[in-house]
């Protein structure tokens, strides 16, 4: 006779985050539609080309933060009834730091400047409501990275420099959904929620060419971070008992929660980017980034169950992701000597193929919408805004858990940076 | 202070009128098409009628598939309530028994299935269904059975819901002579007389089912039925210890049978009445047939050789995974038994006596009655496959929605998901059948109903909207 209760039904789906790649790392580039490659503006270059860093005029520091506004609704074809997510309000923040040594002793010295950058690079998060309609796929998602970046770079000539950066990124990822096993009464159902820290290295190095004092041409690769677990647990709750000790050995003895330990990988893409810029006048200028992103690293994402829970089979949660582009567009204007205006936009292909889209994102080739400006406060004080928008809508089956309906998601970031030049 | 920011934030950013912050999507508007759901009447056979776990029980009977069509019917203009004989619970005056059910499994009474653990072969406890007729049916309540009651219909009115456990497609039109009373019990208290029209009037006085059905002028027919008339023979085991209940309607029977119910149905507003046919699934599906599998015998050294010298090399045995021994009359050893194909099913109502282990299907040969062999299965899917044949040009003639539960459920026995949900034809893993491995449960009943509604907004250009099937369970586990 057969064996009941094949304990693949309890698989934690591991979903990355919705959103996935934030562009939150400067206001000025924020603005021009996320450009910055091929384009040195200020500090925040340590992320966009730690080769351009070289070419930055004064010392400075400047922090800032980016407040998202995110909403997201499902449309469930089969019940014709519209679910809104709740995605908590977030901020982003940034810190950057940039020092050369203004030595009159040595030339060698004077062609290097020394960076930190602290920015989040990845994130998101959604909880869908009580009983929904998708919670067999997932109930509630949270991943939060940030990346921690010391750069040096180097000028080699009037026209080259070259930069990198070593990165530690940390972070925490966390993700529930309910699991189809009834405790004894209809539509009791039990849950799983998995949780744990995240830490990985990489690079982000470049190389920042200008040929002209009018054009200026970069190439950035940010290297794929292997994100790895630390501490993570798989806690269940509301397990029939007729079904703990198939859960967890041992796990019959006892009431309440059962918490496991797994590890996991979170594998976050290789991009490299492309950048131009070109000033047309002395006021405007015009910028372009292509970006290569590597999402399929993120194609299938693992859980591995530890000791006392050798029932459960380990997940090999399949993804589909895609290697993919983006490509980003924006302009700049100085009005005064005191304001300047910046606009641009983003074309992004999603990396989710047709047939893969889950709750955690629905999302879709979109095109985002940025705008911004500076004000120069006084010869030290720069504040710079920036706002983008963008509309993403994915009609999805998803082929693997049959769940057909429409994601629709406004997505609004506004931030703020004060910059102190010395 | 910090809501504050994001308050005065978002304000500021919506209010530039270009921007929008709660994004909108479209509810499809619901309307009924060219079918009119005013008065909406099931009938059929145990599925619709909420029998499950081998029994007859009031949370089956809520959740069974034409009630949860009623509610979504109300969307488009369904009159009223939809009716159902409910079980009502019932206190055994024997022994101080409640019963909520009513089972009526080979010829025993007060059975019902439930999940618990037992210890199979000196192995480890697992999880199986059990019939647990003898702890609940205690000191033989009879009475318990026979006395059950049902809820009665709405004063002047009748059960929209006419669906009952054992009736076949050719019964429908038929006195209710029909009904498989438990074989222990009178005849005179069968489930169909309790809730026919003519009410307590039995035998050939009672109404059929057709005459309940067309009293109330029904506009929306639903019709699960015509697997009693061959699951009833695969559930002998081609046996037919029933008589003719166990035979397979010959197939010109059920041809007349349906097109004369369809005749009646639809004469009264010819082209206006309309429905729904839901056909019949194939063996495969069923966990009755798969649950026990066939090389479940599993021996020791020893146990190989002592069977292998008891048989005298007629057939052989190894250590490990056999295949059980049946009885076949037809073969040509001095045993009139061989060992079980692979493709052959083994009777999930044996599994008591499996329990032995090593005896019955081993040492002593699996009767006939517990075992559906090659030609038995090939002759239940042929009958299979008719039926279904005459019940979708039945459906294409009268201008019914036709549900092909046959063809999906291919995909179910392949292992499938609905929104996250696992989907096989296995026991229990499966989520699609009650305990009893034949009936399904509620989330197969919740599936049934979305089928349904998918097939009535194709064939009518109708949009009634699904309902959300994760609400409703597979097996309940304690």
């Amino acid at each position: 006779m057969k064996k009941l209760l094949a304990l693949s039904l309890l698989c934690p789906a591991l979903m990355s985050a919705q959103g996935y790649q934030v562009h939150v790392q400067g206001q000025k580039q924020q603005a021009m539609g996320n450009v910055g490659t091929g384009f040195v503006q200020d500090a925040a270059t340590i992320f966009y080309n730690p080769g351009g860093v070289s070419f930055l005029k004064e010392n400075s520091v400047s922090v800032g933060g980016t407040a998202a506004i995110v909403n997201t609704i499902y449309y469930d074809s089969i019940t014709n009834t519209v679910t809104k997510a709740n995605i908590p309000k977030a901020i982003a923040p940034t810190l950057y730091g940039v020092y050369g040594v203004d030595s009159t002793k040595s030339k060698l010295l004077q062609k290097f400047k020394f960076g930190l950058g602290v920015y989040a690079p990845f994130a998101g998060s959604a909880k869908w409501p009580d009983g929904w309609v998708g919670r067999f796929i997932l109930k509630s998602t949270d991943l939060k990275i940030v990346n921690i970046q010391p750069t040096v770079s180097f000028k080699i000539n009037d026209k080259i420099g070259i930069g990198a950066g070593f990165v530690y990124s940390m972070g925490s990822i966390d993700v529930s959904k309910d699991v189809y096993l009834t405790n004894n009464t209809v539509g009791n159902y039990a849950s799983v929620d998995v949780k744990g820290k995240l830490n990985g290295y990489g690079i982000n190095a470049g190389v920042y060419i200008k040929p002209t004092e009018a054009f200026s041409i970069g190439l950035t690769y940010h290297s794929a971070v292997n994100m790895k677990s630390k501490g993570a647990t798989a806690e269940f709750t509301n397990v029939p008992n007729q079904l703990r000790d198939s859960i967890i050995v041992g796990g019959g003895s006892t009431t309440g929660p059962m918490k496991t330990d797994v590890s996991t990988t979170f594998p976050l893409p290789t991009i490299i980017s492309l950048g131009l810029g070109y000033k047309f006048t002395d006021k405007f200028a015009l910028a372009l980034d292509i970006n290569y992103l590597g999402f399929k690293v993120m194609d299938t994402l693992h859980l591995n169950f530890k000791n006392g829970a050798d029932k459960l089979k380990n997940v090999a949660d399949v993804r589909g992701f895609k290697n993919t582009y983006s490509f980003q567009l924006g302009g700049r204007y100085l009005v005064t000597e005191a304001l300047t205006l910046r606009a641009g936009l983003r074309y992004v292909l999603t990396p989710i193929p047709n047939g893969f889209s889950t709750p955690d994102g629905g999302d879709a080739d979109r095109l985002v919408y940025c705008g911004g400006l500076g004000y120069k406060i006084n010869k030290h004080f720069v504040v710079d805004a920036s706002y983008s928008f963008e509309s993403i809508v994915r009609k999805d089956n998803n082929h693997f858990y049959n769940f057909i309906g429409t994601y629709k998601t406004y997505a609004n970031f506004a931030g703020l940076s004060l910059t102190y030049n010395f | 202070m910090k809501n504050f920011i994001y308050k005065s934030l978002l304000l500021a950013i919506c209010s530039t009128a270009v921007i929008a912050c709660k994004p909108t999507l479209e509810l499809t508007v619901v309307n009924p098409g060219t079918a009119d759901f005013t008065r909406f009447v099931s009938i059929g056979d145990g599925t619709p009628g909420g029998y499950s776990d081998a029994s007859l029980n009031r949370e089956a009977q809520l959740v069974a598939f034409p009630n949860l069509l009623a509610e979504q019917f109300k969307l488009v203009g369904m009159h009223g309530d939809f009716a159902q004989p409910l079980i009502l619970p019932y206190v055994s005056t024997v022994n101080g028994h409640t019963y909520t059910g009513i089972g009526f499994e080979n010829g025993k009474v007060g059975t019902q299935y439930d999940l618990q653990y037992r210890t199979l072969c000196g192995g480890k406890p697992e999880l199986h269904p059990e019939m647990i007729d003898s702890s609940i049916l205690k000191s033989n309540d009879l009475l318990a059975v026979l006395n059950f009651k049902v809820e009665p219909p709405p004063a002047g009115g009748y059960y929209n819901n006419l669906a009952a456990q054992g009736v076949k497609l050719i019964y429908m039109n038929m006195k209710p002579n029909w009904f498989h009373a438990p074989k222990t019990s009178s005849t005179s208290s069968t489930y169909w007389t309790k809730i026919s029209s003519t009410l307590g009037t039995t035998g050939p006085l009672a109404s059929t089912m057709l005459q309940d059905a067309m009293v109330q002028k029904p506009t929306f027919v639903s019709i699960n039925a015509g697997g009693t008339d061959v699951l009833r023979f695969a559930k002998s085991g081609g046996d037919q210890d029933n008589g003719d209940d166990d035979m397979i309607t010959p197939l010109s029977e059920f041809h007349d049978s349906l097109y004369s119910l369809m005749n009646t149905l639809t004469a009264k507003n010819a082209g206006k009445v309309k429905g729904v046919i839901v056909n019949i699934i194939g063996l495969s599906s069923f966990p009755y047939f798969n649950y026990i599998k066939y090389n479940g015998l599993v021996l020791t050294s020893t146990q190989a050789d002592e069977l292998n010298t008891l048989y005298a090399g007629q057939l052989t045995f190894h250590v490990g995974t056999n295949n059980y021994v049946i009885d076949d009359q037809s073969a040509t050893n001095s045993c009139k038994c061989r060992q079980i194909k692979d493709d052959e099913y083994v009777l999930i109502e044996i599994q008591d006596s499996l329990r032995w282990c090593y005896g019955i299907g081993s040492k002593v040969p699996l009767r006939k009655r517990w075992v559906l062999d090659e030609t038995e299965i090939n002759t239940v899917t042929t009958n299979i496959i008719a039926f279904n044949s005459e019940l979708k040009t039945a459906a294409l003639t009268y201008n019914f929605a036709y549900v092909d539960g046959y063809n999906s459920i291919q995909q179910v026995v392949k292992g499938t998901q609905y929104e996250g949900i696992t989907l096989t034809s296995e026991m229990v893993n499966g989520n699609q059948f009650s305990l009893d491995g034949l009936d399904i449960g509620a989330f197969g009943q919740a599936t049934t109903a979305n089928s349904c509604i998918d097939a009535i907004n194709k064939k009518y250009g109708s949009t009634i909207p699904g309902i959300d099937a994760t609400k409703f369970s597979g097996v309940i586990f304690h």
